[in-house]
């Protein structure tokens, strides 16, 4: 194969206007006047840059440095690129744009899912090797900061500490269990890293009886002891990392999309962690014996009362409302697994416990 | 003959689109390798745009290699860490004596930093012109980084005593200490602009600045230019630059609108249609002498702009 091409030797920056002959293991540049001016071997024989559609080509060779061999016929880019193997790698003359596009558009929507789908598991799945001191402490950060007026009272907290106790007996659980009920009046009980449960007080004050707060409790207890909350967090942050070092530099619209991507996956992995801590909140109950029908009626009436009470859903700690959507296979589970038979508190105790945020 | 010259000499034939896939790969790539990819992205960007860059029917071509930016990168990186390393410690040791002596060491830590910083600018462009080629020629820059540097500084100093009354007399010299260290192969270019012929565009564009909120400048910019590349000539090859200052704050204007209104994924268009724009309207007067332009003695920076890159100061 022959094809004409224009010449530049690297020494000085004159063209020459050549003819290159394409042999089986190497091509020949021949002048006008028929004077072989230079031999490339195949073997380490390039293309300058990637070719697109209608670009002229450059060949260079490791060997010769600075040389390079300007082809411009569309047609003979094409066979030369073909022709010398090794060379097609960045001939892009086949696809256009479009297609390109489309190509890597599919691909990105692979990595993401990828991504997205592994490094929270993989992030999560790390809460294990976390140094228990640390996951201690994170949690004591964590509670200071979304709850930082505690209640005292302590035939309340005689009788909460008493109820983890009798929960949690003979269980196998990572961390002590620490309760503190924060004044607030959200309706809610959350879990934090380290073995941390706080109630807040809107939660004892909207409860009927003691069985629904001990159902709530024995949940979050649930949580902790399966170390969703540092899971939690540990997702939450490793998401955060890839998208924020990765998305940093393509527009404001990656961190959204990145936001986003990582409240839904919060929301979605907290149901599976979910169903659970129903598990095994109902274990639990059905360990110490007690009534585990407080769990389903707080959850109807409040669903009832008001449609979601949750209100930040930003909040790394366990939502119990937001996440906690009663299904009707959730309330069944409840409903046929549990067991018990005797009252969480005494008459004393759960009327402690009520006043324990009273001013 | 190539429809190339009717137009203008010096062309740019990159596509936003074109840069779009680019960059939509570097960051399927960039998740594929934890980051790592950046500098052999920034490397592909980089070979599209000069290969799209085209100067009396010839493109130029990009050299480099990632795995030189990352080398650079890391020198960077070891540096910087020794330093503020060094701070610490000689913090830690200095606060017991004397209170003043760490305080002028923080000071003079920022004072090594700055310098480097401006040294690592000038090191980015020889590491950029030296991994440029056109017609088989390299180009390249001598000078030092330090001397840059020094300069810079010094002008710094003065332009915040001056109240920036002084930025022309620092662009100028600095643009200067540049082009005239710049070479083509065997060519060396060569700048003969005067800091006080840039003064009187300046005081006006500087008095204007506070009530346009600062737009003025644009135009100050914009003559700028024009007067560096007017001053500016490789032998018998001479320069201009059509360029009124409504013109280019238009282009900056519309450059900021699709930004904005693309969420910044319009950038590749961004940078190519300001790229054609700049180049359409450069003008090249004069044929080089190509048979007696030999190839560049000078050696070339074997690592390239890691403290530039690291403070976000490195081109494109």
């Amino acid at each position: 194969m022959q094809f004409t091409a224009r010449y530049a030797d690297g020494r000085t920056a004159l063209r020459h206007d050549v003819t290159i002959y394409v042999g089986s293991d190497a091509v020949s540049i021949v002048d006008a006047n028929g004077t072989v001016l230079d031999r490339w071997p195949f073997r380490g024989l390039r293309l300058a840059e990637e070719v697109y559609v209608g670009q002229p080509a450059r060949l260079i060779h490791a060997d010769k440095p600075d040389a390079n061999l300007l082809i411009e016929e569309p047609d003979a880019v094409r066979l030369v690129c073909q022709r010398i193997p090794g060379l097609g790698g960045r001939y892009l003359g086949g696809l256009r744009t479009g297609q390109r596009l489309l190509l890597w558009t599919g691909a990105l929507i692979a990595v993401v899912t990828l991504v997205v789908v592994t490094v929270p598991q993989l992030a999560g799945a790390s809460a294990r090797f976390v140094p228990k001191p640390w996951a201690q402490a994170l949690g004591s950060a964590v509670v200071e900061s979304m709850a930082p007026n505690t209640c005292e009272g302590s035939d309340a907290m005689r009788a909460l500490d008493s109820l983890v106790e009798r929960l949690t007996s003979g269980r196998d659980n990572p961390y002590p269990i620490k309760i503190r009920v924060a004044r607030d009046d959200t309706v809610n009980a959350l879990a934090a890293p380290g073995g941390h449960v706080v109630i807040l007080s809107g939660l004892i004050e909207q409860a009927e009886s003691g069985d629904e707060l001990a159902a709530v409790l024995a949940h979050e207890v649930a949580h902790a002891e399966l170390q969703h909350p540092l899971r939690g967090i540990l997702r939450a942050a490793g998401l955060g990392l890839v998208a924020s070092a990765f998305f940093g530099d393509l527009s404001g619209l990656g961190s959204i999309a990145a936001d986003l991507g990582q409240h839904a996956m919060m929301m979605s992995y907290t149901r599976d962690d979910e169903r659970a801590a129903d598990r095994i909140a109902v274990e639990m109950l059905n360990g110490a014996d007690l009534r585990s029908v407080g769990f389903v009626r707080f959850f109807e009436r409040l669903r009832d009362a008001n449609g979601s009470p949750s209100e930040d859903p930003d909040s790394t700690i366990y939502q119990l409302f937001a996440s906690h959507p009663m299904h009707a296979d959730r309330i069944r589970l409840i409903k046929d697994l549990g067991t018990g038979t005797q009252p969480a508190f005494t008459g004393e105790e759960w009327a402690a416990i009520k006043g324990v945020c009273k001013r | 003959m190539r429809k190339a010259a009717a137009q203008g000499r010096i062309q740019h034939h990159g596509t936003g689109g074109e840069l779009f896939v680019i960059m939509l790969m570097n960051v399927v790539l960039k998740i594929l390798t934890l980051g790592l990819y950046h500098f052999w992205g920034k490397t592909r960007i980089r070979r599209y745009l000069w290969s799209a860059t085209e100067f009396d029917g010839e493109r130029l071509e990009y050299t480099g290699f990632g795995l030189e930016l990352f080398y650079g990168f890391l020198k960077a990186f070891v540096v910087i860490l020794v330093l503020v390393l060094a701070l610490g410690f000689g913090q830690y040791h200095l606060s017991q004596f004397s209170p003043t002596a760490a305080g002028a060491l923080i000071f003079a830590f920022y004072v090594v930093v700055g310098f480097l910083v401006c040294a690592g600018m000038y090191g980015a462009r020889s590491y950029i012109v030296s991994r440029t080629r056109l017609r088989g020629i390299r180009f390249a820059q001598t000078g030092s980084a330090v001397e840059y540097a020094m300069k810079m500084l010094g002008y710094g100093l003065l332009c915040l005593v001056t109240l920036y009354l002084a930025v022309p007399f620092m662009r100028n010299a600095l643009a200067g200490y540049t082009l005239n260290h710049t070479w083509y192969g065997s060519q060396q270019f060569s700048y003969d602009g005067k800091g006080r012929d840039l003064f009187g565009r300046y005081l006006v564009c500087w008095l204007l600045a506070i009530p346009t909120l600062g737009i003025s400048i644009v135009w100050y910019l914009a003559a700028e230019m024009r007067y560096v590349w007017d001053h500016t000539r490789a032998g018998k090859v001479t320069f201009g630059l059509d360029l009124s200052g409504g013109a280019l704050f238009g282009l900056l204007l519309t450059n900021l609108l699709i930004i904005v209104l693309t969420l910044g994924l319009g950038f590749p268009w961004v940078l190519t249609r300001s790229l054609r724009f700049t180049m359409s309207r450069l003008e090249v007067a004069g044929k080089p002498d190509y048979a007696a332009l030999r190839q560049t003695t000078v050696e070339s920076p074997s690592t390239g702009e890691g403290l530039a890159e690291m403070f976000d100061l490195a081109p494109a």
